[in-house]
């Protein structure tokens, strides 16, 4: 099996390099036989990507662990579903199934434009093929997954195969680990296709709208998934890891962030583009940037450059990564310059106060935070470098650098809908802002008057009140208008508004869930924690809660022997349940792993934690009351939702599509009588 | 007046959320989580002090220990940062000081900033320019007034 792994990595080089240059050559020789050969060679290669994974797969799944990777990943006991998992545990099988995720999107892109994008596509394949090229080159040569173990005896080297393997980490074996990794790669590896569609376009000169059509929704698909990675990794992080946190500002977590912010500001700066044919030469920047820094943030996961708990084992291809960046980068770089003069675009503005301006905010803002979270993760090895003492940045410099940006970006997110296009005048502002504002400026004092006194909390619950009515009053005014114009219920005037223009109503809604997560972080500011040891019978009390322990409980699977806390919670009194906080021993890793348990409510979550058992058989329990984190699950689910919304093709796309389908068959027609005649 | 009552619910119900944290206890009290939010725990779970979750950390327990038994003798939380920096040097931080080199990590996003803002004052200026320009007529001259009727009247 692992012969075809390798075999099959061996004709992706060959392949990949064929696809290349056959794609160049092709485009330059106007050959549209070299160009089909080309994207034939590349779907070859996700075959032969797909048969790669494959054998991995199997030797994991067959505990084969005369391979160094099988051994170190996987134990016999693990269930079924961690050995399939256990592919994108480890470094060199991570970068296996991130190959194939490219491949499969080369796949995907190159089937569905066989008949459109034509220009464009032997660039897009020539780009595809040399990224896909570097990640095999990495794959079979520096960080192969099919190496077999070894001894050196007297007689010379023999293969080795101890009798099991060393197991998965056992914070990895929870169903959200399982799946926060591929959605996050496809999120990671999603950026590709923009980027090989921009580089495209400056290579061949077509810097019109045709590139930007063609990639509007494959941009949004990755930015959902890396969103969506993004958080479900901080449900893993607040699940699994058992410290009562979901962000902890980790270089790692910090990596997946980044391309996160610049491809939110790209989301919105293509949109002057598109309606104003404005920022021509930011927007191509823009998807340069954000797919640089997702390959930045795989080489900061895998290089060991920077400390990180959930960095992969260092490795020693941090230079030919690096390397990588800084071609691909010049290239970019390159290929901006010479196209500039194509780039310049008419651009009209008749009042600062306007929508346009406040996007370049937006952007400004988005870019700052981008940058703010680089230059800190960056920081340490910067400090070593220039001042040779290494400097920690953490949580305290994370949090004070991006709570001020942050809370600007919350009220650019109700300030910009309420601005016109091109300007803004005193009336219309005055009739925009006066509702919203007044919410805003209630629920600042009504919290005031209430108590609250931390002004980041403060200001955030004030914002989001005002952002909220502003989308409440965007639905509102729509739906009223619709329904005077057209009739029938409100109801339907609503749905069918959505309808009509589902990138708007659609970004809409994900900007309401931005608000739900900006809430649930603001309650990061009243967290209460407690910690103590207890025995059978003791309670302690935390806000309006008691926390008894029942009993203490022990028991084992194939895999690891567990011990529990049983835990009566109550409310001022009253019983809300019993919890078993547990502690797991894994036999294969000899690692200990806490899995928590929470009562989670809109409020509040009680999070529960079993830390360990004293001399005398006392638990330590520590228990945490944690205001609005369920807030930060349900803005994620509102976006996944307003995403959904906004990738589905509106109303008036589907006429304009119908339309320009009957003007092709009527010129069609036409020519053919003229043909005939 | 619906539209007026269906945001003073959404108000109201926000507001009645909220107000449950506007005053909370601590019971790990203020000073001792802002003291362990300010150091890192050396354990290598890249986490604060107050973060870390390692069962029997050698660093952060130890740490937490010294903490509150510092907090109780009177110590501020100012002088508890600063006597931890100086045994264990910066990298016990989890940000770095405000002084020498290091301010350069605070001062970068914010000069970032002022250039972005200076860069969109600019393109804001020139776009307005540009609008301007387009929006004054130019008169045309006699001599292309006549080559256009010139031009119209062979076409016709």
């Amino acid at each position: 099996m692992h012969h075809l792994g390798n075999f099959s990595l061996m004709a992706i080089v060959v392949l990949a390099s064929y696809a290349v240059v056959a794609s160049i050559l092709g485009a330059r020789r106007e050959s549209s036989r070299l160009v089909k050969s080309g994207e034939r060679a590349l779907l070859t290669c996700s075959a032969l990507s797909t048969v790669a994974c494959f054998a991995l797969v199997t030797l994991l799944l067959r505990s084969d662990f005369r391979f160094e990777y099988v051994a170190s990943y996987s134990n016999r006991d693990l269930p079924f579903f961690y050995k399939i998992s256990a592919l994108w545990a480890g470094n060199n099988g991570s970068l296996l199934f991130w190959s194939w995720l490219i491949f499969v999107f080369t796949a995907i892109t190159i089937l569905t434009n066989q008949k459109k994008n034509r220009e464009l596509m032997p660039y897009v394949v020539a780009t595809l093929g040399v990224i896909t090229l570097f990640f095999t080159y990495l794959n079979y040569w520096l960080c192969n997954p099919f190496v077999e173990l070894g001894v050196v005896t007297a007689a010379g080297a023999e293969s080795f195969a101890p009798a099991d393997g060393r197991g998965l980490n056992p914070l990895l074996q929870h169903p959200l680990m399982a799946i926060h990794p591929p959605i996050l790669y496809i999120g990671y590896v999603g950026f590709v296709i923009p980027f090989a569609f921009c580089v495209a376009a400056l290579a061949s000169g077509r810097l019109g709208a045709e590139w930007i059509t063609s990639t509007r929704r494959w941009t949004l698909v990755a930015w959902f998934f890396l969103g969506t990675g993004l958080i479900l990794g901080g449900r893993w992080a607040y699940v699994e890891l058992g410290w009562g946190g979901y962000w902890a500002w980790d270089p790692v977590e910090n990596a997946a962030l980044l391309p996160w912010l610049t491809g939110t500001a790209y989301l919105h700066s293509v949109i002057i583009q598109e309606r104003k044919g404005m920022l021509k030469i930011w927007n191509v920047t823009l998807v340069v940037i954000t797919y640089l820094l997702c390959i930045f943030g795989t080489f900061l996961t895998r290089s060991g450059v920077v400390a990180s708990v959930h960095a992969f084992a260092e490795s020693d291809f941090a230079q030919t990564f690096l390397f990588f960046i800084i071609v691909a980068a010049a290239v970019c770089a390159a290929l901006i310059l010479y196209r500039l003069p194509q780039l310049t675009s008419e651009n009209e503005l008749d009042s600062v106060v306007s929508r346009e301006s406040s996007f370049l905010f937006n952007n400004l803002l988005f870019l700052i935070a981008s940058f703010a979270v680089l230059w800190g993760t960056m920081y340490p090895v910067l400090s070593e470098w220039l001042y040779d003492e290494k400097a920690t940045v953490g949580p305290a410099y994370f949090n004070k650098v991006n709570i001020p940006i942050g809370l600007a970006l919350l009220a650019l997110t109700g300030i910009g809908p309420l601005l016109a296009w091109r300007k803004s005048s005193f009336e219309s502002l005055r009739r925009n802002f006066t509702w919203p504002s007044l919410v805003g400026v209630a629920t600042f004092v009504g919290l005031l008057a209430l108590g609250m006194r931390q002004p980041a909390p403060l200001m955030t619950f004030a914002l989001s009140t005002f952002v909220t009515t502003t989308i409440v009053l965007e639905f509102h005014k729509g739906a009223r208008a619709r329904q005077t114009h057209r009739g029938g219920s409100y109801r339907s005037a609503l749905v069918d508004l959505t309808l009509v223009n589902t990138r708007r109503y659609g970004g809409y809604i994900v900007h309401f869930g931005m608000v739900l997560i900006f809430v649930g972080i603001a309650g990061l500011a009243f967290d209460t924690d407690m910690k103590a040891d207890l025995a059978t019978g003791e309670s302690i009390q935390i806000k309006s809660y008691d926390v008894k322990l029942v009993a203490l409980n022990d028991g084992r699977t194939p895999n690891y022997e567990w011990f529990s806390a049983e835990l009566e919670l109550r409310k001022n009194g009253k019983l809300v349940g019993t919890y078993d906080p547990q502690k797991h021993f894994y036999f294969a890793s000899q690692q200990p792993t806490s899995e928590v348990r929470r009562h989670a409510t809109f409020v509040e979550d009680v999070y529960l934690i079993f830390a360990s058992l004293t001399d005398d058989n006392k638990a330590t329990v520590q228990v945490y009351v944690k205001p609005l984190v369920r807030w930060v699950w349900m803005g994620g689910i509102v976006m996944f939702l307003g995403t959904v919304v906004t990738l589905v093709p509106d109303k008036r796309e589907l006429k304009l599509a119908r339309k320009a389908e009957s003007e092709k068959k009527v010129t069609t027609q036409i020519k053919k009588k003229y043909e005939v005649a | 007046m619906k539209s007026l009552r269906a945001l003073s619910v959404i108000a109201i119900i926000l507001l009645s959320t909220l107000s449950a944290f506007a005053q909370v206890e601590r019971a790990h009290g203020p000073e001792f989580r802002a003291a362990g939010a300010a150091l890192m725990c050396q354990c290598g779970c890249n986490q604060t002090i107050s973060s870390c979750s390692m069962e029997h950390c050698h660093s952060a327990e130890p740490i937490r220990e010294e903490i509150w038994d510092r907090l109780g003798k009177g110590e501020s939380i100012a002088g508890i940062v600063e006597m931890f920096k100086e045994r264990y040097g910066l990298v016990i931080l989890s940000a770095p000081p405000t002084e020498g080199f290091h301010l350069t990590a605070w001062f970068m996003p914010i000069l970032a900033f002022v250039f972005g803002v200076l860069v969109i004052g600019r393109v804001l200026r020139a776009w307005r320019q540009q609008t301007v320009a387009a929006a004054v007529v130019t008169p045309i001259s006699a001599a292309d007034r006549a080559r256009i009727e010139k031009e119209l009247q062979d076409l016709s």
